[in-house]
């Protein structure tokens, strides 16, 4: 289980998120919706660790105090984390960056036959030509590319956790629904929990059941089920009415 | 790939060839030629294009004294220069290319680095296009990085003398991209191997295969 409690985020001297709160139990999917610049991409980042931001307050995984860790430390923990335009680096293969992660994460030799035998499986799962195995890290690669290379990222290193942020931003139609149903098919497999965050329904209709949060002025204003998240398609996040009731301003 | 020792003056003909040498040397191209020089030994180099030759140059540079190594084109040339500089102590590394003639291309490109804190680069890339020249085109593609509390400079330096000339230069120097990082950190990889691999990728990124075997990594020190 992820637990955020009283989590500040401050960048540069200003303060992005403001005792915020979440709660992820083991399997669950949580959506988090919101106007631009509201910090939704802020928290992806923090539960990370990234280096531009100051993050207080408490936020643990299994009791496990993310705090006190280092990214690296996160994500052997099972983190995954896929954003909307990953970095490319050139010179570097999928294949050279995955195999230094599982050895340095189980520490022992990754036995290549293994490996290959599971790059080539992953490749017809998401519909990626098996040469993107030996591509140098999102080099030159289309958007929707870069989130399929991710993907194979994924079931590569089985992460227990996944945070995804805007995945589905700049994809066309069947780039969204290979990307879907790949993770579709992953957390049929795995049940991983998963935190998404999203503008638009189009990528949760592959979940069947998943809560809600809108977020606003760094808080989380509402939260409901997955109708909610027809409601703001519908009325949009300014609205002040939800189901008859206020329930964010 | 052919070995070649070169002593002196030197003429070589089209071809594969890994180069050594242990004094200064003037080489002449003729036809399409693609030289490997694995480790320099810190000797001044003299090459000289005849007309429509093409020269792929790579290069591992393992500096500790100052270099030079000065080019001349004549017309219809294609020159490849790929530079792998990895230095020790405080030197100075001086390019000069003089296109003297017509219709030929030039593209340097260069990775810089120095082993340790108390190294310091200086490298000057000197691109002069002579007058009444036509058609040439000049590319200086310079990149340093940091590693430690080093110093690394890097001069563009191209002078025209002609209107008709195509000539563009692109230098950054800086650390390791905190987003690069980041981002291998968050597949958990340990910062140590990320850097690694963003090391070799940065030496490696423009060397021929062939090359790579003899990149001496462990000679650069850095946490």
């Amino acid at each position: 289980m992820l637990e955020i409690n009283n989590l500040t985020v401050e960048a540069e001297n200003k303060t992005i998120l403001n005792n915020f709160n979440l709660k992820i139990n083991d399997g669950e999917i949580h959506v988090l919706m919101g106007p631009n610049g509201t910090g939704k991409s802020t928290i992806c980042k923090a539960i990370l660790k990234h280096p531009d931001y100051k993050v207080t307050g408490k936020m643990t995984y299994h009791d496990q105090d993310l705090l006190a860790m280092d990214t690296t430390s996160i994500a052997r923990l099972g983190f995954f984390y896929l954003n909307q335009n990953p970095v490319e680096i050139e010179g570097i293969t999928n294949a050279e960056m995955l195999r230094n992660a599982l050895s340095e994460k189980n520490d022992e030799r990754v036995d290549i036959f293994k490996f290959n035998k599971k790059l080539n499986e992953v490749c017809d799962i998401i519909n990626l030509p098996k040469s993107f195995v030996h591509r140098d890290i999102n080099y030159n690669m289309s958007g929707g590319e870069k989130k399929k290379n991710e993907l194979l990222q994924l079931f590569i290193l089985e992460p227990k956790f996944i945070i995804l942020d805007e995945i589905d931003s700049g994809l066309d139609v069947d780039a969204l629904k290979t990307v879907g149903k790949a993770l579709q098919e992953y957390y049929e497999r795995y049940k991983p929990s998963i935190l998404i965050v999203t503008h638009h329904q189009a990528i949760l209709k592959y979940f069947n059941d998943y809560t809600v949060h809108v977020l606003k002025d760094g808080k989380i204003k509402a939260t409901g089920d997955k109708s909610l998240a027809t409601k703001i398609e519908n009325l949009g996040f300014e609205a002040n009415t939800i189901n008859g009731t206020t329930e964010y301003e | 790939m052919n070995k070649l020792l070169l002593v002196g003056d030197n003429t070589i003909t089209p071809g594969n060839y890994l180069i050594s040498y242990d004094t200064a040397s003037n080489l002449t191209i003729n036809g399409e030629v693609t030289l490997n020089n694995p480790n320099n030994p810190n000797h001044d180099l003299t090459i000289n294009l005849e007309n429509n030759a093409q020269l792929n140059y790579h290069a591992i540079l393992y500096l500790t004294t100052n270099n030079n190594l000065t080019i001349t084109t004549k017309n219809n040339n294609v020159l490849n220069l790929n530079l792998v500089i990895i230095n020790t102590n405080k030197n100075k590394f001086t390019i000069t290319i003089n296109m003297l003639g017509s219709t030929s291309r030039a593209k340097i490109s260069i990775r810089a680095l120095n082993t340790d804190s108390a190294s310091n680069l200086d490298i000057i890339c000197n691109g002069n296009i002579s007058k009444n020249t036509f058609d040439n085109e000049i590319l200086e593609d310079l990149k340093g990085l940091i590693l430690h509390n080093d110093s690394l400079k890097i001069s563009p330096n191209i002078t025209v003398s002609t209107n008709e000339v195509m000539a563009n230069h692109l230098v950054t120097i800086g650390s390791f991209n905190p987003e690069d990082l980041f981002y291998l950190a968050t597949k958990g990889l340990s910062i140590k191997t990320a850097k690694n691999l963003l090391l070799h990728s940065f030496v490696t990124s423009i060397l021929p295969q062939e090359l790579h075997e003899y990149l001496k990594m462990e000679v650069i020190k850095f946490e």
